[in-house]
């Protein structure tokens, strides 16, 4: 009773906090994901930003380059000192129409830097290779061809940007971007470091992997990786922005969400120990009333004991003669026996819930057993008009607990009297080695066979015109079933025509032959 | 100093005198030249600022201050290096414009480009540098460059105020990286000053920085050495009177420009072109170009160069051009050549020459050839002894004894220490340094 109890109050308890704390975990998941997804957005957004920084500077460049190169001069002499006078770019290359190289002089006089410029572009003009790719115009009918552009080429251990032009007279210029000076402008138009703390930090990678400029105060360990990345826009795709750190702890929404579960958690607690304490109460209080009645029953033990003696002495001593005395002193001994009984029943009842019943066998015989029982309730019977058969047939003397049986007998005999008056009753007993039986057939109404388990519960009252006259306490049968279990045997009810037809079956040894000498 | 400034306040942009111009001084050092004989001389063509005229008066700069703040600056180095960045404030007038950049492993600009009127907030902003990280060098010189942008004039001083105590490691860090940056804000018209602190930096990448854009270069053992050349600095970035001097020597027939010693310039055929981003004032700088002059008849003269200067004047705010000519006469003896050589340009000349015999040692000792640079220095020691004793200029004296010392100190721990000095004292000849 009290595990099974304890048990289906945890589940009370566990069950909806479970559903809960999985119904609150998916929430948080949720709102992190949904935080993630937020805070990834602003992070995109910015390093976006940044990207478009470096865009903005790189189309002005573009802007001015475009300018720039259409004022140059047709002549070399004339280009040394404009090309001086340039901020934007040291060195450019000129191609005619024809793509053949006009500046600086292939041959002839040229500066020392204009020689290392040539060399380094070498890939470039020889075989005519970026004048071949900046075709200066397309056949009839084909999409008109950009005017000027970035080219990208890779020399020097990273990424190099010309911008060439097609001027109108057909000559082609082109002018270095000093990959230094771009990285200079490139990180001059990038953030740089704010505030005082933080945990983030951006850093801008070279074609190459390595970091050529940072940002962010957030500290990065050598073998952590980017969190979010970007490439640069064209031209310099071939770099990009890479974002270290961790999105912000979400702990404010945990938090409430934890608090809220512990919540729940201690109302469920509450509500079962609510009920605990409740169940208890009734437990204890059932307790104190069978302590009660028991108590009661052991007060009246004594003095009913001593009213059946004196009555029986009574009955002795009376006259034969004085019918009347005579029998008003068989009612009050067999009422007293009645009594007695019920005393016995509620005493035993109550032992057995508190497993203290024992058996106590002592060598006896059954048919004696039996005799005493009925001559017990011989006048009871015949005053309900039960004509008593008897067969005895259980010879020797076996170990058995006289009282016991006496009380399993008393019961059937009980009911008899109750509820199958006015027919006769058939008591057999019989003896295979060990096993003893006693069968009580009446010839009564009997019990219905639906009802056959029924009967031997505790407190259990076939309904039927004839049984809702009579009282008893509704536990009889069920204890005498559990008496006959406790002897090594049982109490059943035999399928019949007529009547109840109950069996009891106990396990005997037989006792041992100085005893029986002795007797 | 604070009467200068008030003067300066009190007095807004006067015309100024038509007189003020750069003077340009261009001769050989060899204007007599043995006749029949092939020679090797040197044209000196230098260029003096002027005074400016009003007292007080000065070209109004727009500075950036960069300062290293990684990790090996903490201490003493970081004290003083606010220290002296906090009085070098005090030398800025109202109109200026200042910028303060501090880097370590990233950038923080701590006061963006803004007027030096509100010196508590730039003040404020080097207080709130604390040391700590990498040195992202290149970033941080990229930034204040940016910040100078904001306000670029040309007819302001423009200039990065680098100091910097450790390597560059993060983005480029290459000595000719930091060159290739430097020629390009040169290109924009800023200067980049460096100044090296303690014995970690890197001087090659320090001093190729400052000279691809013209800017000054210092080395700086001691912290507490830093206020006063931050006061140099400023001293010099306050009396700059011209900008983006260009000069163009075209050379006469039968004179072959050879090489231009200590600076960079570029010689297609006949014609030398050379740059020079500021003059100070009172200060001459000058471009030294080694000529071979074919042989020629006694007694004729003839023409070695033509030399033409523009250059931005900073005080009437135009673009003035300068010319000149140097001619030579061929005399019959060599002794009456020497006799009239031509001492200034042949002691600068010397220097130079001397200079280079100086980093020559230097790259040979980082070859791990120590034995060849020690006689190189000593060699060179020798030849300034000879020229001192041949022209009594105590500079020539002074260079000998230090080139004795260098030869003393490729060995052993000093060698750091060295070859920080021999580059900074290189830097110094060549580019004529003002302090």
């Amino acid at each position: 009773m009290r595990p099974r109890l304890l048990l289906s109050l945890l589940v009370l308890v566990l069950a909806p906090l479970a559903v809960l704390g999985w119904l609150g975990l998916r929430v948080a998941d949720d709102q992190r994901a949904a935080v993630n997804a937020r805070f990834d957005a602003v992070v995109q957004a910015r390093l976006d930003e940044a990207a478009d920084r470096v865009g903005r500077v790189m189309s002005g460049r573009a802007r001015a380059l475009s300018t720039a190169l259409d004022g140059a001069p047709a002549t070399v002499a004339a280009l040394r000192p404009w090309l001086a006078g340039q901020t934007a770019f040291a060195h450019m290359l000129v191609f005619t129409a024809d793509g053949d190289v006009l500046f600086p002089p292939l041959t002839g006089a040229r500066s020392e830097a204009e020689r290392l410029f040539l060399e380094r572009t070498r890939g470039l003009w020889a075989g005519r290779a970026l004048a071949a790719t900046r075709a200066a115009a397309g056949k009839d009918g084909d999409p008109p061809v950009a005017r000027d552009g970035w080219h990208i080429w890779y020399w020097g251990g990273g990424l190099n940007l010309l911008f060439w032009r097609r001027l109108d007279d057909g000559r082609l210029v082109a002018a270095e971007l000093d990959r230094v000076a771009l990285l200079a402008d490139v990180v001059a138009a990038l953030p740089s470091t704010q505030g005082e703390a933080g945990t983030e930090r951006t850093r801008l990678l070279d074609s190459a992997g390595r970091t050529v400029y940072q940002w962010g105060e957030g500290a990065v360990p050598p073998t952590a990786q980017p969190s979010h990345t970007r490439a640069l826009p064209s031209p310099l795709s071939a770099w990009h922005l890479a974002r270290y750190g961790d999105p912000p702890p979400t702990a404010a929404g945990g938090l409430g969400l934890w608090l809220g579960l512990g919540a729940a958690a201690l109302a469920l607690i509450g509500l079962a120990a609510w009920f605990w304490r409740a169940s208890s109460h009734e437990l204890r209080l059932a307790r104190a009333r069978v302590t009660f009645v028991n108590q009661v029953s052991h007060e009246l033990k004594t003095p009913l004991t001593n009213i059946r003696m004196y009555a029986e002495l009574l009955q002795d001593e009376l006259p034969e003669d004085d019918e009347r005395a005579q029998r008003y002193v068989a009612v009050v001994a067999a009422e007293s026996q009645r009594l007695s009984r019920l005393i016995g029943n509620i005493l035993t009842f109550a032992r057995q819930a508190r497993e203290t019943l024992v058996l106590r066998p002592v060598p006896a015989r059954l048919d004696d057993v039996v005799g005493d029982t009925l001559a017990g309730f011989g006048p009871a019977l015949a005053a309900a008009g039960v004509a008593v058969q008897r067969v005895a047939d259980a010879p020797g003397r076996v170990l058995l607990d006289p009282d016991l049986v006496g009380q399993i007998l008393g019961n059937l005999l009980s009911n008899v009297e109750k509820y199958a008056a006015g027919a006769p009753v058939r008591i057999a007993t019989a003896r295979d080695g060990e096993r003893l039986r006693v069968t009580v057939h009446d010839g009564g109404p009997g019990v219905a066979a639906a009802h056959r388990d029924a009967v031997f519960q505790p407190f259990f009252r076939p309904s039927n015109a004839l049984t809702d006259r009579a009282q008893g306490t509704g536990i009889g049968l069920g204890l005498a079933r559990d008496l006959a279990r406790l002897h090594g045997g049982d109490l059943v009810l035999l399928p019949s025509e007529t009547g109840a037809h109950f069996e009891i079956t106990l396990r005997a040894p037989p006792a041992p032959a100085s005893q029986e000498d002795a007797l | 100093m604070r009467r200068l400034i008030l003067s300066l306040m009190l007095l807004p942009a006067l015309a100024l005198a038509d007189g003020q111009q750069v003077k340009l001084d261009a001769r050989l050092g060899h204007p007599s030249l043995a006749a029949g004989q092939k020679h090797t001389s040197y044209l000196k063509v230098g260029l003096t600022g002027f005074t400016m005229e009003k007292a007080g008066a000065r070209t109004p700069v727009n500075v950036a201050i960069v300062l290293d703040k990684s990790g090996s600056m903490s201490g003493e180095k970081i004290m003083r290096a606010k220290e002296a960045a906090r009085r070098a404030i005090d030398h800025l007038a109202p109109s200026d414009i200042v910028s303060i950049v501090a880097y370590d492993s990233t950038v923080r600009v701590l006061v963006p480009a803004t007027k030096a009127s509100d010196k508590e907030t730039v003040r404020a902003g080097i207080d709130r540098i604390t040391p700590g990280g990498n040195t992202a060098l290149f970033a941080g010189v990229s930034k204040g460059a940016d910040e100078l942008q904001k306000f670029l004039d040309k007819n302001r001083v423009n200039r990065v105020v680098l100091l910097s105590d450790g390597l560059a490691n993060v983005g480029p860090a290459s000595p000719g990286e930091l060159e290739a940056l430097g020629a390009r804000l040169a290109r924009l018209g800023i200067s980049v000053t460096t100044l090296g602190l303690g014995l970690d930096y890197n001087e090659d990448l320090m001093s190729r920085l400052a000279r691809a854009s013209d800017g000054n270069h210092v080395f700086v053992e001691q912290a507490n050495d830093l206020a006063r050349f931050f006061a140099l600095e400023f001293g010099d970035v306050t009396s700059v009177v011209a900008r983006d001097v260009s000069l163009t020597i075209d050379c006469a027939e039968g004179v072959r420009p050879v090489r231009v010693l200590g600076r960079d310039a570029d010689i297609v055929g006949q014609r030398v072109t050379a740059r020079i981003n500021q003059l100070v004032s009172e200060r001459e700088k000058f471009v030294m170009l080694e000529v071979e002059v074919t042989p020629g008849e006694l007694g004729s003269e003839r023409p070695v160069a033509q030399v033409k200067v523009s250059y931005g004047n900073l005080a009437t705010r135009s673009t003035d051009t300068l010319k000149a000519s140097v001619a030579a006469r061929f005399v019959a003896t060599p002794a009456e050549m020497t006799a009239a050589a031509d001492k200034w340009v042949m002691v600068d000349a010397v220097q130079l020459i001397a200079t280079e015999k100086n980093r020559m040692a230097l790259t040979l000792r980082d070859e791990g050839r120590n034995t060849e640079a020690k006689q190189v220095l000593q060699d060179n020691a020798v030849f300034l002894e000879q020229n001192f004793q041949r022209w009594g200029t105590s500079s020539l004296k002074d260079l000998s004894t230090s080139n004795k010392e260098d030869a003393k100190n490729l060995e052993g721990e000093n060698w750091n220490r060295q070859r920080k000095k021999m580059r900074r004292v290189q830097y110094q000849f060549d580019m004529q340094q003002s302090y």
